[in-house]
């Protein structure tokens, strides 16, 4: 089973030890069958830019640094610290079904106010 | 005797299960591949169409009894259907102010679709529940949209005959609560009333596919995890394509909008206006009025680095406009120095201007008038970059399928529906093989690749006893895109384009070890003793350094082939 969880560091350094920690070969290559994506620092105020496409205000970016792992199997409890949780529309996601849904159903319970109540009125 | 017979292992695409490529030979199924992909993915199917992941994220499609709410409202099975059976059902409801409705969390761009039947009621209304929902009425005694609000991308009814119509929805609402269907009077208020109903779908883009029926959980389909891809891409032999990880990372492929992070600058868009390379019509017309109206979106996966490379790529096809007008493409920004657009002529399928700064610029035909675009950028400077594209003159072109990746190639295209999204890497290998000689064997491949990545190794191939030990090793590596090293005992290079279809045979017989390409003998050199056992295509052993490769045929003997019978089976 595959696992999809988000993790915030505070720093690249910080989150490159954490990923040197996992299993390497001799010569530095990954020998561990987890599937890593860099998001870096996170955009959380967008640019502006005029009509030609040119910069009028920077994005903000995050100080914090983001990964995301598709586990090969259950998450490292050794990265529990670091795991962050978030509305499930948006940033990034692996194009794994089940490991999406897997994800939305942890997410949701641990963070309900994520996820929308039916409207009162249903109709 | 012809190669076949004596060959030990014989892989030519054709037949795949999840997580298995069948090979033909030996019959006992010891020669099949294992195939592992932890995502979905798309290729070129059999029909020329680009595939995706189906899905129906409903539960009990079709059994309105469970999962479904439906208080003041009554289901009977068993009705005549619009597809013949008598799998339908009569909702009639007994209780005005109330809906059928199920719980969902489906996010992003989504199409809800309900096989209906007006009863005693003639105006059905769907919505997705949220604070800022989507809402569409139709009306089933003519078979139109009545009326629609909210987050609606577009609605669509299909006429099924015998009085039953498909009625679909799409939205973009970052995440649901609910999807829900009830009758009403045409001006808004719930009303009370029969209708039939039949196979209700939710799924991922802009429009409605193919019924998946489901019972206790979702149901995925197409191109799915640890579907192997067996790929059409210019010919009606289909390839094994194996792909490193990436990512789009635009969180909207096919929806091209502001909320996906495009500026649309003078351009007017209309969604769901042609068929797209997917063979469904979700395809977006651009109406550029004149020169430098398009788009650009600078959510590209967020700041970049200098010498990062970037590889932009979009399907689009040309409705209207003269043959000298051209489709601009390419990265904008501080990252890369300003806009930095090569110009594409989508009625002669040609490029018409190579920006020089590009690393690399393609264009590539899928059929039908569609094209896609490809252009690849190396950043000169840390900051963030734009994909950019633009017409140069009055033209009318429909955009399809837009990607950005962070890496020095295109790969197939990745579709997202309000998130980026990463498909994870594609393994094929073969374990345990007793399939050469004793010190002696052959080991032939018929492929395209690997492109190489501008940073590492690409392997085409490793034969190895699954450890990195030299002995027993024979890998074949791209080192740049028109050297290829061999890694063993004595190893050489050898240059050959990276890029074009090869034939690669290694030959090994206890002394020496010969190494042909493409009808041609490009090694020779002393090396005795290997006994591979296993076979890794497009990586080493340990599953690294991958690039982007296609086998079209994979053979092993367990003999030292003849310098004839190599050169015949190489020539292209």
């Amino acid at each position: 089973m595959k696992t999809f969880r988000k993790y915030s560091f505070g720093s690249k350094g910080a989150a490159t030890t954490k990923l040197n920690a996992l299993p390497h070969d001799e010569e530095g290559n990954p020998t561990h069958s987890h599937a890593i994506v860099h998001l870096g620092h996170l955009v959380e105020t967008e640019g502006t830019y005029d009509d030609e496409g040119n910069e009028l205000t920077a994005p903000v970016l995050s100080s914090t640094y983001h990964i995301d792992v598709l586990w090969d199997g259950a998450p490292l409890e050794s990265w529990d610290s670091a795991m962050v949780w978030c509305p499930p529309m948006g940033i990034h996601t692996f194009g794994s079904s089940s490991a999406i849904a897997e994800w939305t159903e942890a997410c949701k319970e641990l963070h309900p106010e994520y996820f929308p109540e039916p409207s009162e009125d249903l109709i | 005797m012809s190669i076949y017979d004596k060959s030990s292992l014989v892989l030519i695409p054709s037949g795949t299960k999840t997580g298995k490529v069948f090979s033909q030979k030996p019959v006992s199924g010891d020669g099949d591949f294992t195939f592992t992909r932890a995502s979905a993915a798309t290729r070129v199917n059999a029909d020329g169409n680009i595939e995706k992941e189906t899905q129906n994220l409903l539960l009990q499609s079709n059994s309105f009894l469970t999962s479904w709410v439906r208080t003041g409202y009554t289901l009977t099975s068993g009705q005549s259907g619009y597809d013949g059976t008598n799998n339908a059902w009569l909702a009639e409801c007994t209780s005005a102010g109330q809906a059928l409705y199920q719980t969902s969390n489906a996010s992003g761009v989504s199409t809800l679709s309900f096989h209906l039947k007006q009863g005693t009621a003639n105006f059905l209304r769907l919505r997705a529940d949220q604070s800022a929902d989507a809402i569409a009425v139709f009306d089933l005694s003519d078979g139109s949209v009545h009326s629609f609000n909210g987050n609606v991308i577009d609605t669509n009814v299909v006429d099924l005959g015998g009085g039953w119509y498909r009625c679909s929805m799409t939205w973009n609402i970052d995440t649901l609560s609910n999807v829900q269907l009830r009758a009403e009077d045409g001006n808004g208020s719930p009303i009370l009333g029969t209708f039939y109903i039949q196979d209700a779908q939710l799924e991922q883009g802009l429009v409605a596919r193919d019924v998946i029926t489901t019972t206790t959980a979702a149901v995925y389909g197409g191109i799915t995890d640890n579907t192997p891809r067996l790929d059409y891409t210019d010919s009606s032999c289909p390839a094994l394509l194996l792909e490193p990880q990436r990512t789009n990372e635009l969180s909207h492929s096919e929806y091209i909008n502001a909320a996906g992070g495009y500026a649309i600058t003078g351009a007017s868009v209309t969604y769901n206006s042609s068929t797209s390379p997917d063979g469904y019509t979700n395809a977006t017309l651009f109406d550029i009025p004149y020169d430098n109206a398009g788009f650009y979106n600078f959510d590209t996966g967020g700041s970049k680095s200098v010498g990062d490379k970037l590889t932009i790529s979009l399907f689009a096809k040309l409705k209207s406009g003269s043959v000298t007008n051209v489709l601009k493409l390419g990265y904008g920004g501080a990252a890369v120095g300003g806009d930095r657009l090569s110009e594409f002529n989508l009625s002669t399928g040609t490029i018409s201007y190579s920006h020089p700064s590009a690393d690399s610029v393609s264009i590539k035909d899928y059929g039908n008038g569609w094209y896609r675009l490809i252009q690849t950028q190396t950043c000169s400077a840390d900051g963030f970059a734009g994909a950019v594209m633009y017409g140069k003159g009055e033209m009318d072109v429909y955009i399809w399928g837009v990607q950005s990746e962070d890496a020095a190639y295109a790969t197939s295209y990745i579709p997202t529906y309000g998130s980026s999204v990463s498909r994870v890497v594609d393994n094929g290998y073969k374990d345990g093989l007793s399939v050469f000689g004793t010190n002696k064997g052959s080991f032939f491949v018929d492929a395209e690749g690997p492109n190489y990545n501008g940073i590492a190794a690409s392997y085409l191939f490793d034969l190895s006893d699954n450890s990195s030990d030299i002995v027993n090793r024979f890998a074949v590596y791209a080192i740049n895109q028109n050297t290829f090293n061999i890694f063993t005992n004595g190893g050489n290079s050898f240059t050959l384009d990276a890029s074009i279809r090869k034939k690669i045979l290694v030959i090994w017989n206890g002394t020496n070890t010969k190494v042909y390409a493409n009808g041609v003998k490009v090694l020779d050199f002393t090396y005795a003793n290997a006994n591979p056992t296993s076979i890794n295509l497009n990586s080493r052993f340990n599953d690294v350094e991958y690039g982007k490769s296609e086998f079209k045929q994979v053979l092993t003997f367990p003999t030292a082939l003849t310098d004839q019978e190599a050169i015949d089976l190489t020539t292209i």
